[in-house]
């Protein structure tokens, strides 16, 4: 899917007309409706979108974790010549944390109350030694994970239960659970969103660091348009479940060319540029059960046409390395920072 | 910090303050059952005023006390000491009797809108209640009131009697909105009422909120954590830290240049579309 | 340490507990209907040697002085007289507590074992044949009252079958109680080498055991089946199977170590009821231990016994939580920051 000329490289990962429906029921709703999208190894690429877009599930479906409720009806995630989606169980077990790793949203959560610290990194360490390691060497790793997320005397921290440490620290323990098994991929849910502002920004620093020191690439999800325009080289927006805009960070932020991306840069807040009125999005994201026909944004749409209620439109390039899903795409008028 | 002797646009009558804050300070014991009880001070010798048809801010981060001071001003919390003037009447250690009815110039709107509403109320009766109670409204014109209050919020007087769950979160906000507006509230707190939002739908509150305050003349005192939405909604902004008040300035002053260090970190690190992150921050935490 | 000083502070706190429990059961015991010194001689006999009867059993002191003279001869080790058996009550506990102690330990060892295994497995492999099963074994056991159990269970394999022993205690009517060591008879048989005995011994504690176990373990395998399942969907869990841990360790080491202080809480809960003596178990097997005692002593007005089972019973109690409360500390870090 990408459409750079001059360079192709094989994306590391590829998921292809993901669909996956809330039960096995024909009839049931379905959250992730033909989600297409790539990785590029060493890519940070942002995936935007409002709650009930399909952005949790979509990278949840990567690691085959997706709630007992939701069932993959077709496509495919591909991943180093193979389709996770058909991978054994051991297989998936490598897979996870070794290769594709996750960080999530609400740190303190997603730590075991019950053990410490060194004891949870201990076991991921182990779970992912290509050989059999001894005590002192496990311990020696856990402190040089806990060091490279810059947690101040790592050693002592070993010992600590995660109630005993802020939101801010919790976030960089789980980042250095997930890199204990040198995975090429880091999901990030939504890893900044429950932490305060200053905390949000150290992370955000912490995770382009390591992605540029080990080649890693990061998912980074987020309804922040600010924080991904930060960290992020790619941005795909989603809406109800699919993909609608797949570009470069800072193309998307100012010459977007599907109008649910557009309308959200210009409803967001911006301290750096206070207007007198944000922009609108009239209405709100259809349920899942009841979507329009034809394009799903067209009744809140600012642009729309009379076909855009009967004809479903493709995700399709409007540029190299632009991808719409919009009929009119090339006619959507660029953000004029001025009178946005 | 502005004087609270403003003169009026005719230049005869001083302007009071809707509320002035003196030295508020809010002290929790956080207890062991064997007298090993420790001290939290939560809110420590806050002192400023807020001037009628303003929209003041506050901002802090976790632990800075702002929600806990939201809660005081409006006595859902009693202040270890210090005073609170509302419209000239010192609430801070008010009985409850006489404390009502000062309520309904005074509202809430929190962050949970999910929460916030009885799920097994109808909007109608989540509006009657107050109507009925305080504005001793009924019948007809109880009715009447209902459908106004929902349509100036901009929902349909139509969805009036269907239940919290059927609605949207952004709906939800709209009616603990319009409950909050049912008393003609004089002052409106509001505590982190967009955090729960997605991006659309805080547009839409955050506009309706200034035209509200616009046509009601209505004074808010916003706190929140996002930098973003208090920039775009407030005239002043208090900067909280630890309990205690680091700053207040104009929101331009505050986004141009902050006279304290923390103001500066916190505008800083605001994540924004055009700022680049710094090449390097303090990485390390302790 | 910790753990040391909250251990002291709980049992000072046991004192006036047990205070309040010896007040409580002398004075309750007082309120029993009936004349304690008429049961004594019977009904036929003047009233001069009623009055006689009376002053030597102390009845006629007032009520205060007689709770002062229990006291007092209570901390002296002396628990009365039971007029029944013609023994100080001390010798017959000393008798029957080891029965109870021994079924209720035995009970207690295979019993929570069982029902976690269960519990667990049911959880792990939810919606499956087996969960099914499970389940109903879970129903019928808190369903099936347990005297109606041991009767038909005595019934079909003693009397129907003859695989289990006659139902007349803790070793045949012609075998002779092994040597005096812990009273255990299983513990003790071993220790004088008599394995022929302890066959017998385990023969016998076979039935009891058994019903005792499938009943008291149904209740906790529902429990542990619903906190385990709530576990298994937590966030710390699938952020540790997303971390690549193997599912064998996710389950059996981390989930597991999650629901320890409700399976301690029932646990405790078990060996309280156990400890108080199976009253219908020893009554249909004919088990020689204190519940029986005081049902016995209850029915003819033997007051002393009655005393001296529930001042027993309450002391065990108060042991199970003590010990209890300290393990709670010891096993959730959480509980140890909040007393501290």
């Amino acid at each position: 899917m990408n459409m750079d000329a001059t360079v192709e490289t094989i994306p590391l990962v590829s998921v292809k007309e993901l669909r996956a429906s809330l039960g096995r029921d024909p009839e049931a709703p379905e959250i992730l409706r033909g989600v297409s999208l790539d990785i590029g190894p060493g890519e940070i690429l942002g995936l935007v979108g409002e709650s009930g877009s399909g952005k949790t599930m979509t990278a949840l479906s990567m690691l085959r974790l997706l709630p007992s409720a939701v069932e993959v009806t077709s496509g495919a995630v591909r991943f180093d010549g193979r389709d996770i989606l058909d991978l054994k169980p051991g297989e998936m077990q490598k897979v996870r944390g070794g290769r594709i790793a996750m960080i999530f949203q609400d740190p303190i959560r997603h730590l075991n109350p019950v053990f410490t610290v060194g004891e949870q990194l201990e076991a991921v360490i182990r779970a992912h030694a290509p050989t059999r390691l001894g005590d002192a060497e496990v311990r020696r790793q856990a402190i040089d994970l806990l060091d490279q997320v810059k947690i101040v005397n790592p050693e002592a921290r070993l010992g600590s239960y995660p109630h005993q440490f802020s939101g801010g620290m919790a976030q960089r323990v789980m980042i250095a659970l997930a890199l204990a098994g040198s995975p090429d991929l880091l999901l990030a849910d939504e890893p900044t969103s429950a932490l305060d502002v200053t905390v949000q920004a150290e992370i955000l620093l912490l995770l382009r660091r390591i992605a540029r020191e080990r080649g890693m690439a990061i998912l980074f999800i987020s309804h922040n348009l600010g924080a991904v325009w930060q960290l992020c080289d790619r941005v795909c927006v989603m809406y109800a479940g699919q993909v609608v805009e797949d570009a470069p960070t800072d193309i998307i932020v100012r010459r977007p060319q599907h109008p649910y991306t557009r309308a959200l840069v210009m409803a967001l807040p911006r301290l750096g540029q206070v207007r007198t009125r944000l922009a609108n999005i009239p209405g709100s994201m259809p349920p899942l059960s009841d979507l329009p026909g034809g394009c799903t944004f067209h009744p809140r749409c600012a642009f729309s046409h009379a076909d855009c209620a009967t004809t479903e439109p493709a995700l399709r390039p409007v540029n190299s390395r632009h991808m719409a899903r919009c009929r009119y795409a090339e006619t959507i008028p660029p953000i004029d920072e001025a009178t946005a | 910090m502005t004087s609270s002797e403003d003169i009026g646009p005719d230049g005869t009558q001083p302007i009071r303050p809707v509320l002035e804050v003196r030295g508020v300070t809010k002290v929790f014991r956080a207890g062991g059952s064997f007298g090993k009880a420790h001290l939290v001070t939560a809110v420590k010798d806050v002192s400023f005023d807020i001037m009628p048809g303003e929209a003041f801010g506050l901002i802090g981060e976790s632990g800075s006390g702002k929600s806990t001071l939201g809660r005081l001003l409006l006595r859902l919390e009693q202040p270890t000491d210090g005073q609170i003037m509302f419209e000239g009447t010192d609430i801070a250690q008010l009985p409850q009797v006489q404390l009502r009815k000062l309520r309904a110039g005074m509202q809430m709107v929190f962050q949970d809108p999910f929460n916030a509403l009885n799920p097994s109320m109808t909007v109608r009766r989540a509006l009657a209640e107050p109507l009925r109670i305080q504005r001793k409204l009924s019948g007809k014109a109880l009715q009447t009131e209902i459908d106004r209050l929902i349509s100036l919020v901009g929902l349909s007087p139509s969805t009036q009697d269907r239940l919290p769950k059927e609605f949207s979160g952004g709906q939800r906000q709209r009616i603990c909105l319009a409950r909050a507006l049912a008393l003609e509230p004089r002052l409106i707190v509001l505590d982190e009422p967009t955090s729960a939002l997605d991006v659309s739908v805080q547009a839409q509150i955050i506009n309706l909120l200034v035209d509200l305050k616009q046509e009601l003349n209505l004074t808010y005192i916003f706190i929140s954590h996002d930098l973003s939405v208090i920039g775009q909604v407030c005239d002043r902004i208090a900067v909280m830290k630890r309990g205690e008040l680091v700053e207040v300035t104009s929101r331009d002053q505050f986004i141009a240049e902050p006279a304290t260090d923390y103001a500066r970190s916190l505008r800083d690190a605001v994540p924004e579309i055009g700022r680049p992150l710094p090449s390097s921050l303090a990485e390390e935490a302790a | 340490m910790a753990v040391l000083t909250y251990a002291l502070r709980r049992l000072a706190w046991t004192i006036p507990t047990l205070v309040g429990a010896l007040v409580v059961i002398f004075f309750l015991t007082q309120a029993v209907p009936g004349n304690a010194a008429l049961a004594r001689v019977g009904l036929s006999v003047d009233p001069e040697t009623i009055a006689a009867v009376k002053a030597s059993m102390g009845l006629d002191q007032p009520v205060i002085v007689q709770f002062w003279m229990y006291v007092q001869n209570i901390l002296q080790g002396d628990l009365g007289h039971s007029w029944k058996t013609g023994n100080a009550v001390t010798f017959d506990l000393a008798q029957r507590i080891p029965a109870t102690i021994e079924l209720a330990l035995i009970t207690l060892v295979i019993t929570i074992p069982f029902a976690v295994t269960l519990g667990v497995i049911a959880a792990t492999w939810a919606g499956s044949w087996i969960d099914k099963a499970i389940q109903t074994y879970a129903l019928l056991g808190m369903g099936i009252p347990l005297f109606w159990l041991a009767m038909m269970s005595i019934f079909v394999f003693y009397f129907l079958l003859g695989w289990a022993p006659p139902p007349s205690g803790r070793i045949g009517i012609l075998d002779i109680a092994p040597p005096y060591v812990t009273g255990l008879y299983t513990i003790d048989s071993l220790l004088a080498g008599n394995l022929q005995l302890f066959g017998s011994v385990v023969w016998r504690l076979m039935l009891p055991v058994i019903c005792l176990t499938l009943v008291s373990a149904a209740p906790l395998v529902v429990m542990i089946y619903n906190v385990m399942g709530v576990q298994l969907r937590s966030d710390h869990i699938r952020a540790a199977t997303a971390a690549g841990i193997p599912r064998g360790q996710v389950v059996g080491r981390f989930a597991l170590k999650n629901i320890m202080i409700p399976v301690l809480t029932m646990t405790a809960h078990l060996t309280r009821l156990l400890l108080g003596g199976a009253i219908l178990v020893e009554t249909v097997f004919a088990w020689p231990g204190i519940a029986r005692y005081a049902v016995e002593s209850m029915q003819v007005a033997d007051l002393a016994p009655l005393q001296a089972v529930v001042l027993i019973i309450t002391a065990f109690t108060l042991a199970v939580n003590l010990i209890v409360d300290i393990a709670y500390f010891w096993i959730d870090p959480r509980v140890k920051v909040a007393a501290a």
